[in-house]
């Protein structure tokens, strides 16, 4: 209970920041500008749910945008209404072009499959550390890319799905990722989470000390695999549509960028990263459209996000190679902070 | 360190925020482009070719006595961002939208434009999957890949060839796949036989299976028809060539339209046909558009150059027709063209088609390592999408 009412503390801070910068912006900001914040929330439950992983285990993850996939793949086709099915998925196997579900059960559904793949892969993943495993994680996003590329009876190949009920909006998204934030950081800091962190400083020390490292890293897995997957549900229910390309490489970087700019080792730095990554690239969008700047009209110069994604990243891994929060929470900074000037208040009484 | 971070944001914020004032006058007719300037789709879409045709109409004095204006955005070949450059679009208050390549980019930004009536023309693609996903207000500007099978496959029977092999692939998306498929339906409706379906995978250097596959055949095809694309389309006719096998065909359709295709395949390109939007051929109005272009700065790619000038003619042609800008009405206007001359042809028709237009396609062989045009073709069999 200590634990779950400290987790709620240290969590308070960034929940409540963000959710006045999204209020205001639902309230007060154009259409266009609340779908961007809507995608920040959705990259930002993607991102943390990468880091319950990445940032606990030390195993660098290529595969998590996989779960988001079939989180996706499975809302969509218990939800697109039978009609339209019909037309895209005559043949789907299993029944599953008979049947509709509201967009509660499916989710739920889709949450439960996402979770019971996360745990089947995850019983291989648990077993290797370094470059094996992360080329494991790297076959896993591409025999999903695979799967749902091929198996078109059932996920209509490369074209793409259609029909999907829009459910949600940028509150369920704010909702979605002030959950994830919360559970990342109660994982992190639990037995638990404590002990995977060590095992990816010292793996034997940690072992040694009774760590069972295959098992918390499992357990990791399946939740990061979780939380993935509540990124593909606002992915599907909110687009509409989905096609296999949502899932693949694009998105698999732009998730790595955001978790290791910030830090990984930190959900605040994921938190952090994310927020860079997208109000810059917003910023660089903006500005390759050519804009009129005090009076100045610059020229268009489309490419520039792109540009941008990758100096921050080069920049990021040549001063800061730990990420910009390293391996601090929010919590950290304010106390040590308050640690420094009590220390400073102390010479200067002495 | 951190000081600077916090500044060189605020200002940078500052910046976006004042971005929205522009400098154009305020009654110009707003056309959208969620365009793919970046990522995978890059090389199918075209905003300067949409521009300079913009230019061209300007200067002739615009539509219904106002300008109009392009605004581009670039989706960068993703589905959120789609969504996102379409949203921005409507909000701007554009009378049309046009629309990137895939169904998965497009579709999400014609569901939105739903509701205001907009229309959104996708530019470069075949897939008649993205009109049938949201058939109040979706449209190809190109024929639908169904159309120009069936024009290569009525073209192939015209040349006595009796026997095809398909070739297939799952690399590129409904192009490999489903196109290959429609060339099958109507070849085999028009008295041919499809001997059989060989698989490969794009990008490959080398084919010697499927090479050895036909060998084996007997009797050998006459046509072998697939989605090809640079450089594959290419590599399978020089090695084909050089096994021997130099009376087979190599049909296709606009993936062959590509001048890196004569380079690769070399002196083999002479066993490559294919069906596509247009040819510009001297006095026609394709040519005159790439001459024009030209002399205006613009650089011209390829044949997408000319589809996104022929998205702003179709535009232009249902703003004049409907006598007003709303949205609404562009939309109904667009769905009563008929037989309106375009840019890559000479023929397009959207009325009664449900989105995917009829058009007059052309013929393509290469003589003397140059593409020529054969002949115009409209098929009279088109295979159900």
């Amino acid at each position: 209970m200590n634990h779950l009412l400290r987790t709620a503390a240290n969590s308070a801070l960034p929940i409540l920041v963000l959710t006045i910068a999204g209020t205001l912006i639902y309230f007060f900001a154009e259409a266009y500008q609340v779908r961007i914040a809507y995608t920040f929330f959705m990259n930002l439950v993607v991102a943390i749910g990468l880091q319950v992983f990445m940032g606990n285990s030390g195993v660098v993850s290529f595969g998590h945008v996989s779960f988001m996939g079939i989180s996706a793949y499975v809302v969509a086709i218990l939800t697109i209404p039978l009609a339209l099915k019909k037309s895209q998925i005559p043949d789907a196997p299993f029944g599953l072009g008979l049947v509709q579900f509201d967009i509660v059960s499916a989710i739920l559904i889709a949450l439960a499959v996402t979770v019971a793949f996360a745990w089947v892969s995850g019983l291989l993943i648990k077993r290797v550390s370094g470059a094996a495993g992360e080329i494991l994680t790297l076959a896993v996003l591409v025999i999903c890319y695979v799967v749902f590329n091929a198996w078109i009876d059932l996920t209509r190949g490369p074209r793409s799905l259609y029909g999907i009920p829009i459910a949600s909006s940028l509150p369920w998204a704010m909702l979605a990722s002030a959950v994830v934030i919360f559970i990342a950081k109660y994982f992190r800091d639990s037995e638990d989470g404590l002990q995977l962190r060590a095992s990816s400083e010292n793996m034997l020390a940690a072992r040694s000390m009774g760590v069972r490292v295959e098992r918390l890293r499992l357990k990791a897995w399946v939740l990061s695999g979780f939380l993935v997957g509540i990124g593909g549900v606002l992915h599907a229910t909110y687009l509409g549509t989905i096609g296999p390309n949502s899932y693949y490489f694009t998105q698999t970087f732009l998730i790595m960028a955001m978790v290791i700019l910030g830090g990984m080792r930190s959900v605040s730095g994921v938190i952090v990263g994310t927020a860079l990554i997208s109000i810059g690239s917003e910023i660089a969008r903006t500005l390759e459209n050519g804009p009129v700047v005090l009076g100045l009209k610059l020229p268009t110069m489309f490419g520039l996000t792109g540009f941008f994604l990758g100096a921050v990243i080069v920049l990021c891994m040549t001063l800061r190679r730990d990420g910009i929060l390293g391996d601090d929470e929010f919590e950290d900074i304010v106390r040590n902070r308050r640690a420094t000037k009590a220390a400073e208040a102390a010479t200067q009484t002495a | 360190m951190k000081r600077y971070c916090v500044l060189t944001l605020a200002t940078s914020l500052g910046l976006a925020s004042l971005s929205p004032l522009s400098a154009q006058a305020a009654d110009d007719i707003i056309i959208g482009y969620a365009a793919a300037v970046t990522g995978m789709y890059a090389p199918y879409d075209s905003v300067d070719g949409a521009q300079c045709e913009i230019d061209r109409i300007n200067e002739k004095g615009g539509v219904l006595g106002r300008k109009l204006r392009l605004e581009a955005r670039d989706m960068k070949s993703d589905a959120v961002m789609a969504a996102t450059a379409g949203q921005e679009l409507i909000d701007m208050g554009a009378t049309a939208i046009l629309s990137p390549p895939s169904d998965d980019t497009s579709i999400p930004i014609a569901a939105l434009a739903l509701p205001h009536g907009i229309p959104v023309l996708s530019v470069a693609s075949t897939q008649v999957q993205f009109p049938a996903a949201s058939p109040e207000n979706a449209y190809l500007v190109p024929y639908g890949d169904n159309l120009s099978a069936g024009a290569a496959a009525e073209y192939a029977i015209k040349q006595g060839y009796k026997n095809a092999v398909l070739m297939i692939t799952r690399d590129i998306g409904s192009y490999g796949l489903a196109t290959p498929e429609y060339f099958g339906v109507a070849f085999e409706h028009l008295g041919g036989k499809v001997l059989k379906r060989i698989n490969y995978n794009t990008g490959l250097s080398d084919y010697r299976a499927q090479l050895a596959e036909i060998q084996a055949m007997d009797p050998k095809p006459d046509v072998i028809f697939g989605g090809f694309i640079t450089p594959d389309g290419a590599v399978f006719p020089r090695q084909f060539m050089a096994a021997g096998l130099d009376k087979i065909t190599f049909m296709g359709t606009d993936g062959y339209d590509d001048p890196g295709i004569l380079e690769i395949a070399g002196e083999s390109a002479k066993m490559i046909k294919f069906v596509t939007h247009g040819f510009p051929a001297p006095g026609s109005a394709l040519e005159e558009f790439y001459a024009d272009c030209t002399k205006r700065g613009y650089k011209i790619q390829n044949i997408f150059f000319g589809l996104a000038g022929e998205s702003i003619l179709v535009i232009k042609t249902a703003i004049e027709a409907a006598g007003s800008t709303d949205p609404a009405a562009v939309n109904a206007a667009i769905k009563e063209i008929k037989d309106m001359k375009g840019i890559t042809t000479d023929s397009i028709t959207y009325k009664d088609r449900g989105g995917v237009p009829i058009k007059r396609m052309a013929v393509v062989e290469v003589v003397n390592g140059k593409f020529s045009k054969i002949q115009d073709i409209l098929p009279e069999y088109v295979p159900a999408p």
